[in-house]
């Protein structure tokens, strides 16, 4: 799957890599909860991170769709409660890997 | 309010897809959509460029702030030397007030920089999309009927609407920082005019520094005043005071030999002489 880390471009990961970022999504997802902004962006900047440690840049040159946004470090308290509510199937910004390994696969592919 | 989220994937798209609808051969709409990528463009290079010329201000304020902070501590340390800690005191406030302001002109610096580099990176990315958005719509000319073409043109427009959004609205968050940059650099700019800092043709002095310049003044003209007394009465030799303080070997050497001596201080050597 392509992820959009906004304003810096986009990376492509493997289903198995969803397991591990899921954990630091899950850490951003209580940080928001508890209306701890610092918190909530020290998550976002380690889930950012992760995502580009595991994930292959795509090329400049490439034009594809993302599967999933993940906002920038500008991002407000406010606006990652909307982004989460807006994501609310996923509990997260990352899809559970477990249960949505089937569905979100047939654009990832290729 | 709309989620960042919603706003990427719609903003773009439902714009374009009214400017679309007037066009009946679908590969028209490839040309209209051409003519926005590189209209947003000529906006991200105009943005680099703004961001760049805020910061340049940023760099000139923070180093006259930078001046007037070493100043004070001057001013600072010649009001203690002449005793004066209540002086002292008031330099070193003021020097704090400013150092606040240096402190957030270099956070905002810092802030501006990052967001330059962005953009930078931003805009060379859009260009390589671009690029490959006008090879891509070359080819679906060519290849493909008015009929054929619309999937193409579907696949085409996804890939790269995502990040027209996404550039655009990095763009917006770049000029509101410059808009807030340029409202502190009015606030520094006024502090300035206002006379809370020095002038910057340096004709203006503060009071810090006027009353220290006439202190100067005061205790050279006490310096004149023990010199020519001194000459009166015989040479300071003859004052009890000095000739009762146990004399430093520095200070023997060179009335021993005065020839010796580089005239690295005029006025003490003027003293021995008379």
């Amino acid at each position: 799957m392509i992820v959009r880390i906004m304003g810096q471009g986009q990376w492509v990961l493997e289903p198995e890599h969803l397991m591990d970022l899921n954990e630091l999504d899950r850490e951003l997802e209580e940080r928001v909860a508890a209306e701890d902004e610092e918190g909530m962006r020290a998550a976002l900047q380690r889930l950012i991170d992760g995502v580009k440690a595991v994930g292959v840049v795509v090329p400049d040159d490439v034009l594809a769709e993302s599967d999933l946004i993940l906002p920038d470090m500008d991002v407000t308290l406010d606006e990652m409660q909307a982004l989460l509510d807006s994501t609310s199937e996923y509990y997260g910004l990352i899809p559970d890997a477990d249960d949505d390994l089937h569905e979100l696969d047939p654009e990832s592919q290729h | 309010m709309a989620s960042i989220f919603e706003r990427i994937a719609l903003v773009f798209r439902s714009k374009a897809n009214k400017a679309l609808d007037k066009y009946e051969d679908p590969r028209e709409t490839l040309d209209y959509s051409y003519q926005k990528q590189l209209e947003l463009l000529q906006n991200v290079r105009r943005g680099v460029a703004d961001v760049a010329t805020s910061r340049k201000r940023v760099e000139l304020q923070a180093a006259k702030l930078n001046q007037e902070v070493q100043r004070f501590q001057s001013a600072a340390q010649r009001a203690l030397e002449s005793n004066r800690e209540d002086l002292a005191r008031e330099a070193l406030t003021r020097k704090a007030g400013l150092q606040v302001q240096l402190d957030e002109l270099q956070t905002q610096h810092a802030q501006l920089q990052g967001e330059e580099e962005k953009l930078v990176r931003a805009s060379s990315r859009l260009q390589a999309k671009v690029d490959a958005f006008r090879t891509r719509k070359e080819t679906i000319k060519a290849t493909y009927s008015a009929a054929e073409a619309q999937t193409r043109i579907n696949e085409a427009f996804t890939g790269i609407s995502e990040e027209m959004s996404d550039v655009g609205l990095a763009i917006q968050r770049a000029e509101d920082k410059t808009l807030q940059l340029q409202a502190r650099a009015s606030a520094v700019d006024e502090l300035l005019a206002s006379g809370a800092l020095e002038d910057p043709t340096g004709m203006v002095k503060d009071d810090i520094t006027r009353e220290l310049d006439s202190l100067a003044a005061d205790s050279q003209i006490e310096n004149e005043l023990a010199a020519m007394k001194a000459q009166l009465t015989g040479g300071p030799a003859a004052r009890p005071e000095l000739a009762a303080s146990p004399a430093e070997p520095a200070q023997q050497s060179q009335q021993v030999s005065p020839a010796e001596q580089p005239a690295v201080d005029q006025s003490r050597q003027e003293g021995y002489q008379g």
